[in-house]
């Protein structure tokens, strides 16, 4: 869908589900990083505030259907597998992107996510170190095409 | 003399009397023991007599004289062999004679015709007689026990082929020893026996009849015999002149009762160490018989008469019907037979309090009868074994590696997470130190700071948490609640005169734990209580307890924030948290000490709450008495 008019464009929703802010910003840091992509960011701290989020409830009756979903998974309240499990189990929400980033290693997610019985689009370690946290982004990004995603989307959010 | 009925004496073969009949003795006189019988008899008679005796004796066989015509009375004396088979060894004394005397009528007409039936009623005798001895003969000689005739001293004067291959004597050997010096010297220990002691001696010179008598005799190479022993005193005429022993030789039966005691014994022993009880449901009666330790891991009661159903009584209620499926399932027609129930047993008679739950473990085997109208099951028979400690063991490992387990994953996960924390923040102010500033803000040192003392914190937790399963070994120190309350008080004061929080407790009961740990696990949850608080309203705690069998129910209830039923397991995890560090502080450990604590000494622990309703923590806590409070 590259080379749509501008006009018809909005930037790519970025719902980021994460509890811990260091975290958060880095994510944000990481993605506002690559030149080629055009996003903006939501923040939600918890699993129960992200299924609200995804499914327009109370506070969030207003907010923007997000595009992609970055999503932890030691999540306080609802576990971010349990998150992933809402996501793929809802016909409304099933084809959302969802990437995992978990600090936890790659077998401990690959398990959890095995576990889970639905699979993410792609998952992450939080890498230990700056640099290597905002290189991720681009890594990040390329999943996001690969999956499926454009740069930019096509009208708006629900 | 004239009407003299039939007179009998016995003799030895040199013509000594040894015994005489009532007419016998008439007919000779008292004094006349101990001598040669035809010395009584007329003078004319006694070398005629002497002679015809010894012709006999040398002979061995029956002899006859008859007394010269012209004395009156005349008489006729038969001399025989005594009715014992063998013949003694050449120059053995000890060979006895029947000797009869009667007297004849007077010769007359009629005399020839006496005669004729004389001869014909002794041939008659005669053969009698040989009918008899044969029998005899055959008898003894073919009998598989033993048999022994001893004369009016004890000593042998007969014995069968079977007595020579018992006790290894040759019977010419034996005969005229003493039986018991030769068999019967010592005690089973190894004693000298005196003949004086010996009960068969006794009967055997007595006359008195002994039955089934159990003593031990001994082979001639010296190993015991066990033997069983009849004796019954031997009469001839009216006389008593010895006693037949009849020996049965019993030591293969007492081997094998030994042995069978020995294997009872040792199976007793096993099963006792075992902690085994069994049980033998007989199908037929219906009748069950169970032992002590049976009865112990049921509890029942002595003397239950019918014990299925009061076995089933005591299964706990949900396992009841497991447990008649397993036994239907053993009695199935087209099963092996195999019954194995694990099941817990509820407390129901005086032997353990009320309300304790027990685990048994039952195995058995039904047994089947082959009938005419078919298969059907007679015994089912097998043991059961209180296995509750097991139980506990189990359950204990299993919480002990859950409990690593979370320990591994927060050690892996959640203390990982400052740590990269630390590590980020000072990478951003590195950038900005150098000018390519990514976030605006002096704060990243502070906020690298806060991450590192929150890391700190929660190594501390997780410390105090792995230790309380090293203080297991007090279990048996007692704590009591209401002065634990107090410290609890003491050491949240602040934090509640703040909040203005009102903590309700009544009488409090005594538990079998380490204060410390009973401090723990109420200040925690208070600590909850007084943290999760609803806004603008006073915090009320209410702490009560409740007896349930060896255990107390102890709850507190708050009026906080509550918290999602959905959420109610997770909140007891290492680490788990639902609310983030900013609304409430913490790591989220707490209620995971408190339920280590509770599963330490074996009990329950669990919340019900709904969100902004409040929530009661329950837990279980051993009692410190076993009955009331």
């Amino acid at each position: 869908m590259n080379g749509l008019a501008a006009a018809e464009t909005h930037p790519v929703h970025v719902l980021v589900v994460e509890d811990n802010e260091v975290d958060a910003k880095l994510v944000r840091l990481s993605l506002l990083g690559v030149s080629a992509w055009d996003v903006d960011f939501e923040r939600v701290g918890d699993g129960e505030e992200a299924v609200r989020y995804l499914r327009h409830q109370g506070l969030y009756a207003s907010k923007v259907h997000p595009d992609l979903v970055v999503l932890d998974l030691n999540l306080p309240k609802l576990d971010g597998t349990e998150v992933l499990r809402t996501i793929r189990r809802d016909p409304e929400l099933r084809n959302l992107k969802v990437i995992v980033l978990s600090s936890s290693p790659m077998d401990v997610i690959e398990e959890k996510v095995r576990d889970s019985e639905v699979q993410p689009d792609c998952y992450f370690t939080k890498p230990l170190g700056l640099d290597e946290f905002l290189a991720l982004g681009a890594t990040m990004h390329r999943c996001y095409l690969e999956s499926g995603g454009d740069n930019q989307t096509l009208g708006a959010g629900v | 003399m004239e009407h003299l009925p039939l007179a009998v004496c016995v003799c030895d073969s040199e013509g000594r009397t040894i015994g005489f009949n009532r007419e016998a003795k008439r007919f000779f006189n008292a004094q006349a023991a101990e001598r040669e019988f035809w010395n009584i008899l007329p003078e004319a008679d006694r070398a005629g007599v002497h002679g015809s005796f010894a012709a006999a004796v040398g002979e061995k066989t029956t002899g006859r004289w008859t007394s010269a015509i012209g004395h009156s009375p005349r008489f006729e004396i038969t001399f025989a062999p005594m009715v014992l088979p063998e013949t003694p060894a050449e120059g053995v004394r000890e060979r006895l004679w029947q000797v009869t005397l009667r007297t004849l009528p007077p010769p007359t007409d009629s005399h020839k015709l006496w005669r004729e039936e004389g001869t014909r009623a002794r041939r008659r005798a005669e053969q009698e007689f040989s009918f008899h001895f044969q029998l005899t003969r055959n008898i003894t000689e073919q009998a598989v026990d033993p048999i022994f005739v001893v004369g009016g001293r004890g000593e042998i004067i007969f014995c069968n082929p079977e007595a020579e291959r018992v006790f290894g004597w040759q019977r010419e050997e034996l005969i005229g020893r003493s039986l018991h010096e030769t068999l019967h010297h010592e005690t089973g220990e190894g004693d000298a026996f005196p003949v004086q002691q010996c009960p068969l001696f006794r009967a055997q010179t007595t006359g008195a009849v002994v039955r089934g008598l159990e003593l031990i005799f001994f082979h001639r190479n010296g190993s015991p015999i066990h033997v069983s022993c009849s004796n019954s005193p031997l009469y001839f005429e009216d006389e008593e002149v010895g006693a037949v022993l009849i020996i049965r030789n019993i030591s293969r039966q007492k081997a094998i009762e030994r042995a069978l005691a020995q294997s009872e014994e040792r199976l007793r022993v096993a099963v006792a160490a075992a902690e085994i009880g069994t049980w033998d449901l007989n199908l037929n009666t219906g009748e069950v018989s169970v032992d002590e330790k049976c009865r112990q891991a049921l509890y029942l009661d002595a003397g239950g008469k019918d014990l299925v159903t009061s076995w089933l009584r005591a299964v706990h209620p949900d396992d009841r019907n497991l447990a008649k499926k397993q036994i239907e399932a053993a009695l199935d027609l087209a099963g092996d037979g195999q019954f194995r129930l694990e099941c817990r047993t509820l407390g129901r008679s005086s032997r353990r309090p009320n309300g304790s739950v027990h685990h048994v473990q039952a195995q058995g085997q039904a047994f089947f009868e082959e009938t005419a109208a078919g298969r059907r099951p007679v015994r089912l028979i097998g043991t059961i074994q209180d296995v509750t400690g097991r139980k506990h063991d189990e359950d204990s490992l299993l919480r002990a590696n859950n409990d690593l387990q979370q320990f591994a994953y927060a050690a892996a996960h959640d203390l990982q997470e400052p740590l990269r924390n630390v590590v980020n923040l000072l990478g951003l102010y590195k950038r900005n130190l150098s000018g390519q500033s990514l976030i605006e803000g002096g704060d990243l040192i502070d906020a690298s700071m806060e991450d590192a003392r929150r890391m700190h914190q929660m190594v501390r937790d997780l410390l105090s948490f792995t230790n309380i399963h090293q203080s297991l070994d007090s279990a048996n120190s007692i704590a009591d609640a209401n002065s634990v309350l107090k410290d609890v008080r003491r050491n949240l004061a602040t934090i509640i005169s703040e909040s203005g929080a009102v903590i309700h407790a009544y009488q409090l009961p005594k538990v079998r734990m380490r204060p410390t740990h009973l401090l723990q696990l109420l200040q925690n949850i208070i600590s909850n209580s007084l943290k999760y608080r609803r806004p603008g309203l006073p915090v009320e705690v209410r702490i009560s307890a409740r007896r349930r069998g060896a255990e107390w129910l102890m709850s507190v209830a708050d009026n906080g924030i509550g918290f999602d039923p959905i959420y109610a397991q997770k909140i007891f995890g290492v680490f788990k948290r639902l609310h983030g560090r900013a609304e409430y502080p913490g790591s989220g450990i707490g209620l995971a000490i408190c339920a280590r604590i509770v599963h330490t000494y074996s009990g329950k622990i669990w919340a019900e709450g709904k969100m902004g309703e409040g929530a009661t923590f329950f837990f279980t806590l051993p009692a410190a008495t076993v009955n009331g409070s």
